[in-house]
């Protein structure tokens, strides 16, 4: 006869479920990691067209941009319309190696060395393009190589680096690529094929 | 004086107690079924649903508004972070490659201007990790944010609560431009770390805000749940008693009709069905009034020409010894069926004066035995019976009417049950301390048929269709039920140990020295 004192379930539920949100969000949740607009942009001294862009290596295996000052920047430009310094000059600075600051910073080259005496010799190629000719076996360059090597020429050939670049080595040449300081996804530095 | 009665099935204790449910019902209801609140009765539910909404309504009001609102206070304080740090990094030289301190003085003239609060500020160039405090790396800042901010050309933020402070994390690659419309990564990742303790605050008072917001909600949706139960109650109630007052006897109970919803609906329709079962009942009423008035009116009708019947009879019967046989056996036949007549027409007239309830209860203290024993005596039947009658119980009772029942009892017993047959007379003690006076009747006939037991109080009933002939009116039963209940008591038949006769018991109440029933 006597009717238990039970509250139903679905009210206790729906209670909770309504109760839940209020009592327990009231602080500062977590995030995920959300996109907040463009980065930071600097200014780097010296500006690239007065000095030389070397493309090294980070650690993580990064693309790593340095500048060093151009001190014998000759005044005429040299073959492949180059407004520094010659591109034959900045390949054999960037086969050398990061100095000792760079290096202080981390920075690897992760190049092969030149044999003795060798250069690199450039010829203008289709579409605006230039073909660099290294004494060394492109087989002996890692795909971060290969970009460390297009990007530092096309930054040389012109200033916003955009002139496709092709390498040919002693034992073989590879496609036209233009350097892509963009591609940085994943770490993985992939040369793109020229237009 | 109490004295108990070896009886074959112990009924006195039952015989009391039994009388107490047969009462009439309402009585013990009304104790409990009055006002009293239920648990979970409909007041209760109607104030716990409108409750259940206004906490619903005012509960998701209250956190999507806080939600909305806090969404807005952390956004703002994000905004404003990762502006002003994006401004701050902007205003800075960089000589790449970096040396450490170089990078540490940067690092805190950035941390300086934190904007809306201060914040701590590291940098991640190459294998250098450097930072405006004491430890170059963060505890704070997630590998996922290191991963987005190394990975994509564009900041990023992501808050971090560690030991219950919360933190905005903002990674911020650096770029530079080259030409008109290019940027090229530095390799320069810089964060800040903001700890929220303000925003924090801000959010908790926001949340206590809200919760209290809700609560007077609560507070004033009880005003109308608990009207709209009390409209829906009172007219429940007034039902319920106006159904009570029924089931009492008293038809002509209606309800007020107020308003013109579902509930005014049923009240009306109660009144339709109450107005209907009135007149029923008193169509009822009217007929078996009309009834018993014609039986009693057939009664006294019959009576005076029984009168003269009788008297010639009695004449008839004295000179029918001159007659010739034949003749003789006719108007001895027709004298003693006219006696017959006169007895049932008497027995009819007394049952008439029971349905009318014109029957009064005429009541006398005496000796139960010396009463039992007068009407044996009356009846020439002292031989017959064998008494067990103790002296000395004194009970107030109609002396004529417990001479009719002994009486059709004990006759009955010797008409249709076997010698002997016996009379005794006790006491017993009922169930809540009542004291009853006991007669009980048995014989050692054949006993009663199971199927006739039930019926062996009605009138007219004959336990043997060839018994028709015999001598009692058939009412003699029903008369004895009635005078009993006029008492009080009750009477029951059953059949004695091991089916060797039938035995009758009367149990009336036990009453000495009270005022007259």
């Amino acid at each position: 006869m006597r009717r238990r004192p039970r509250p139903r379930p679905p009210a206790l539920v729906a209670l909770s479920a309504l109760a839940a949100p209020v009592l327990g969000g009231c602080g500062v949740p977590e995030t995920d990691v959300i996109a907040a607009g463009a980065p930071a942009t600097v200014e780097v001294y010296p500006y690239p067209p007065t000095g030389i862009v070397l493309f090294f290596r980070s650690p993580e295996g990064r693309l790593m941009p340095v500048i060093r000052f151009a001190d014998e920047a000759p005044d005429v430009p040299g073959p492949g319309d180059s407004p520094g310094v010659s591109t034959q000059q900045t390949v054999a600075e960037l086969f050398v190696g990061p100095l000792e600051n760079e290096r202080e910073a981390g920075l690897v080259d992760g190049l092969p060395e030149f044999p003795f005496e060798g250069i690199a010799r450039t010829a203008p190629y289709r579409d605006g393009g230039v073909e660099v000719t290294l004494p060394i076996d492109l087989r002996d360059l890692d795909d971060l190589g290969v970009r460390q090597v297009v990007c530092t020429i096309a930054f040389t050939e012109d200033a916003e680096g955009r002139t496709p670049v092709r390498l040919r080595g002693i034992d073989t040449a590879l496609p036209p690529a233009v350097c892509d300081v963009d591609a940085d996804a994943g770490g993985l530095p992939v040369p793109t094929d020229g237009p | 004086m109490r004295l108990r009665v070896p009886r074959p099935r112990g009924p006195s204790r039952r015989g009391p107690s039994r009388r107490g449910p047969s009462r009439r019902g309402p009585s013990r209801r009304e104790a409990t079924g009055g006002d009293r609140r239920r648990p979970f009765g409909l007041r209760a539910r109607l104030v716990l649903a409108f409750l259940l909404v206004a906490a619903v309504s005012a509960g998701t009001t209250a956190a999507l508004t806080f939600r909305e609102v806090r969404n807005a206070v952390l956004g703002t304080a994000q905004d404003t972070a990762v502006s002003a740090f994006r401004d701050q990094v902007r205003e800075v030289y960089f000589n790449l490659p970096l040396n450490t301190t170089d990078l540490v003085g940067t690092l805190r003239t950035i941390a300086r201007n934190g904007r809306p609060h201060p914040w701590y500020v590291y940098a991640e160039y190459g294998s250098i990790r450097a930072s405006s405090g004491t430890s170059p790396t963060s505890t704070v800042i997630t590998p996922e944010l290191r991963r987005e901010a190394h990975s994509e050309p564009s900041g990023s933020f992501q808050r971090v609560v560690k030991d219950g402070v919360p933190y905005l994390t903002i990674g911020m690659p650096v770029v530079f431009e080259v030409g008109e419309n290019t940027v090229m990564p530095t390799g320069i990742v810089l964060y800040a770390v903001m700890p929220m303790p303000e925003e924090q605050a801000n959010v908790e008072a926001l949340g206590v805000a809200a919760r209290n917001g809700a609560l007077p909600g609560l507070a004033v949706a009880l005003v109308p749940a608990l009207i709209a139960a009390r409209s829906v109650l009172r007219p429940v109630r007034e039902l319920r008693q106006a159904t009570r007052s029924m089931g009492g006897g008293r038809l002509d109970t209606r309800i007020e009709v107020r308003g013109n919803d579902e509930l005014a609906d049923l009240a009306r329709t109660f009144n339709e069905s109450a107005a209907g079962l009135e007149h029923s009942v008193n169509e009822l009423r009217q007929a078996e009034e009309r009834a018993r008035r014609f039986a009693s009116d057939v009664s006294h009708e019959l009576r005076t020409p029984l009168a003269g019947m009788l008297a010639v009879t009695e004449v008839l019967d004295e000179g029918a010894e001159g007659l010739d046989s034949d003749t003789a056996r006719a108007v001895r036949l027709i004298s003693a069926e006219t006696g017959k007549l006169a007895v049932l027409v008497e027995d009819l007239m007394e049952i008439s004066r029971f349905d009318a309830r014109a029957a009064e209860l005429n009541t006398d203290e005496v000796d139960a035995a010396e009463t039992i024993r007068r009407t044996l005596e009356h009846r020439r039947w002292t031989d017959l019976v064998r008494a067990e009658l103790p002296d000395g119980i004194r009970t107030r009772l109609d002396p004529r009417r417990f001479d009719v029942v002994v009486a059709n009892l004990v006759g009955n017993a010797l008409r249709h049950g076997g010698p002997p047959v016996t009379v005794r007379l006790g006491t017993a003690a009922g169930a809540d301390g009542s004291a009853w006076l006991v007669t009980e009747v048995a014989d050692r006939g054949p006993g009663i048929g199971p199927d006739v037991l039930p019926h062996i109080f009605d009138r007219f009933y004959k336990a043997d269709a060839a018994r028709t002939r015999s001598v009692g009116s058939g009412l003699g039963l029903a008369i004895t039920l009635e005078n009993v209940r006029l008492h009080g008591g009750t009477v029951r038949a059953a059949n004695g140990p091991g089916g060797t006769g039938a035995v009758f018991t009367v149990e009336m109440p036990l009453r000495t020295g009270e005022a007259p029933a």
